[in-house]
């Protein structure tokens, strides 16, 4: 084989070396594109959920396109089916500020992606629901059955949390991991015996008359928003206007509750009676607070002892950044 | 084989020692060389911050975990757990696309029954049945076992008619001028006809059906190598993540590595290019 030759096949070097800068500049052109001026501030959200009112609220009335403005930059909005995504869209620069539960953003935290909570936007009980005839009345009764949730949100966390209390432990009954559409498949069907899952799922239940919650438990879902660490470092004035929109979003639909039941319907296209059942569950004055963080280090605490998450995660070493609320 | 491939033993020269040498590690470099350089690459990219290494586990943290999943039977556990879930499926799609395809190859009046309604559910990509599935079967392996069967089904009876009705015209006409019955018509001439056919397109129902596994485990699951490799991306754990993907990719080798056996042994009569191949 000559110099030249690439194995048996002939390229001649000053193709070569086109081809490879070509690469070079594919590679350059692409690390480049963050840095620019911002344009877009890329908001996801996960799942379909009551407890992110507040931010279906702003964005319905336009606040956060107001306050980018004076940027010169846009909103835009993404919605997200499953977790995955969202901890990858953060770590590969494709989401700047995303609103979920805690979990998610601890399991990516435990990873090594630079993700912080930036702000609360409310929090809501964890609740487990079983079909209107179900034999269980009881957390106890739970045992040996088969219950559907989505792994490794605030639901899944509540739920083994919840059971431990009554004794049960992860191998007294079965989780089955289901996002919410095919676990209200499976639930209706008869497929699985429980269902722990968050609103406006377990109104949409009740209101049918399929399914009715079991009393008991007291884990909190914290419906958080959280930034990517490289846009909070870039733009951090932006950072604060959006929390303030979040802050201004919260107070208002506290003040305004029909109106805002009546958006958030409209923008999750249900019924308002759904939404009316959901909404006094949720608890908008929540915020950034001592009890909030110890909250957080017991659901990373149990992640890790669990196994689910392979790091620990100290919720208090720059987790979560207050500084914007103030 | 090997009796009949026995050769005579030539003393080599030096010369010729170092030249078959020479050869012997020019082939195995010529196997080598693609897993390695990939292997290189990917360690690099992970360990220079090429890809997000929150998300991407190295070669040697993989390794690693590989060994941890092996010592604490987590791996083995679920592997076997899917494994059951694909030999049963693919026994039973592939059982029932041969019977059907031998019942609409063979007889006309099974064809006017069966073929145009199989043709038209053919073209439905198996995956679109799963939410249909689920609600017949549950969520527990039924409904996983039947996505698999479903998927070797279709591929079976495709190419065993097609086998069967491509079938050697004058071994079909010699049976019927020598009064043979029918049952020795499809057991003795069109079936054994079929089988290069049939057992080609197992190896391409047996990828399919390790496909199918995987989708039906990430759907509604708490076991199984697809639900290991999902749960592992639902909390970021880059390294059990790509040890599932390895255990799938070794697995899906050995199954078809078995499958190859078989059709060697079972179409050894056939003279094939892969036999000049080897030399």
């Amino acid at each position: 084989m000559k110099r030249g030759d690439i194995f048996c096949i002939r390229v001649p070097r000053a193709r070569s070396s086109v081809i490879a800068a070509a690469l070079m500049l594919l590679v350059l052109t692409g690390c480049k594109q963050h840095e620019q001026k911002l344009e877009e501030v890329r908001f996801g959200s996960f799942s379909v959920a009551v407890d992110y009112g507040a931010y279906l609220v702003a964005q319905q009335k336009g606040w956060f396109d107001q306050a980018l403005s004076a940027e010169g930059a846009k909103a835009h909005y993404e919605m997200f089916q499953s977790l995955p995504p969202i901890n990858e869209s953060l770590a590969t620069n494709r989401v700047d500020v995303v609103f979920e539960a805690a979990p998610p953003a601890i399991a990516g935290k435990s990873a090594g992606i630079d993700v912080k909570i930036v702000g609360v936007s409310c929090t809501v009980p964890v609740e487990i629901i079983v079909p209107t005839d179900s034999s269980v009345h009881r957390l106890q009764d739970l045992k040996g059955k088969k219950i559907a949730v989505l792994a490794g949100t605030s639901s899944h966390y509540g739920l083994l949390k919840t059971l431990a209390k009554v004794g049960l432990g992860p191998s007294d009954f079965q989780v089955i991991d289901m996002t919410p559409p095919d676990a209200k498949n499976a639930f209706e069907t008869g497929q699985v015996d429980a269902w722990s899952v968050w609103s406006p799922w377990i109104e949409q239940e009740e209101a049918s008359g399929k399914g009715r919650p079991i009393p008991g438990g007291d884990a909190v879902v914290y419906s958080i928003f959280a930034a990517r660490g490289g846009f909070i470092r870039d733009h951090p004035e932006v950072m604060k206007k959006i929390v303030a929109v979040m802050q201004q979003s919260k107070a208002w639909v506290q003040a305004h509750p029909d109106e805002a039941e009546a958006i958030v319907a409209k923008q999750m296209n249900l019924p308002v009676n759904i939404i009316q059942a959901a909404w006094p569950k949720q608890n908008w004055s929540a915020q950034i607070n001592e009890g909030m963080i110890t909250d957080l280090q017991a659901k990373a605490d149990f992640l890790k002892q669990s196994g689910f998450i392979r790091n620990p995660v100290n919720v208090r070493n720059g987790f979560i950044d207050n500084g914007f609320n103030q | 084989m090997a009796s009949t491939n026995k050769c005579i033993r030539v003393p080599l020269s030096p010369e010729n020692r170092v030249a078959g040498t020479r050869k012997h590690l020019q082939i195995a470099l010529q196997y080598a060389i693609v897993p390695l350089t990939l292997l290189l690459l990917w360690e690099a990219a992970v360990r220079f911050g090429w890809v997000p290494n929150s998300l991407i586990a190295s070669p040697s943290q993989v390794a690693i975990r590989l060994m941890k999943m092996l010592g604490n039977l987590s791996l083995e556990k679920n592997a076997l757990v899917s494994l059951k879930r694909l030999s049963v499926g693919f026994a039973l799609g592939t059982a029932t696309g041969i019977a059907a395809g031998v019942l609409v190859g063979a007889s006309r009046i099974g064809a006017r029954m069966l073929e145009p309604t199989i043709l038209t559910l053919l073209p439905i990509p198996p995956i679109a049945w799963i939410p249909l599935l689920i609600i017949l079967f549950g969520i527990g392996d039924a409904s996983k076992i039947a996505l698999i069967s479903l998927g070797s089904f279709c591929t079976l009876f495709f190419s065993t008619t097609y086998g069967i009705r491509t079938a050697d015209r004058n071994l079909v006409e010699l049976a019927q001028v020598l009064d043979k019955d029918r049952r020795i018509l499809v057991l003795e001439i069109l079936l054994p006809g079929a089988i290069p056919n049939i057992l080609s397109s197992m190896r391409v129902a047996l990828a399919l059906s390790w496909t199918l596994l995987i989708c039906s485990e990430v759907i509604a699951s708490s076991s199984g190598l697809g639900w290991l490799i999902w749960d592992a991306r639902n909390f970021s754990r880059a390294d059990d993540m790509i040890v599932g993907m390895i255990a799938v990719g070794i697995l899906g080798k050995a199954s078809d590595w078995l499958l190859d056996l078989l059709e060697r042994r079972l179409t050894r009569w056939r003279v094939a290019y892969r036999e000049l191949q080897n030399g």
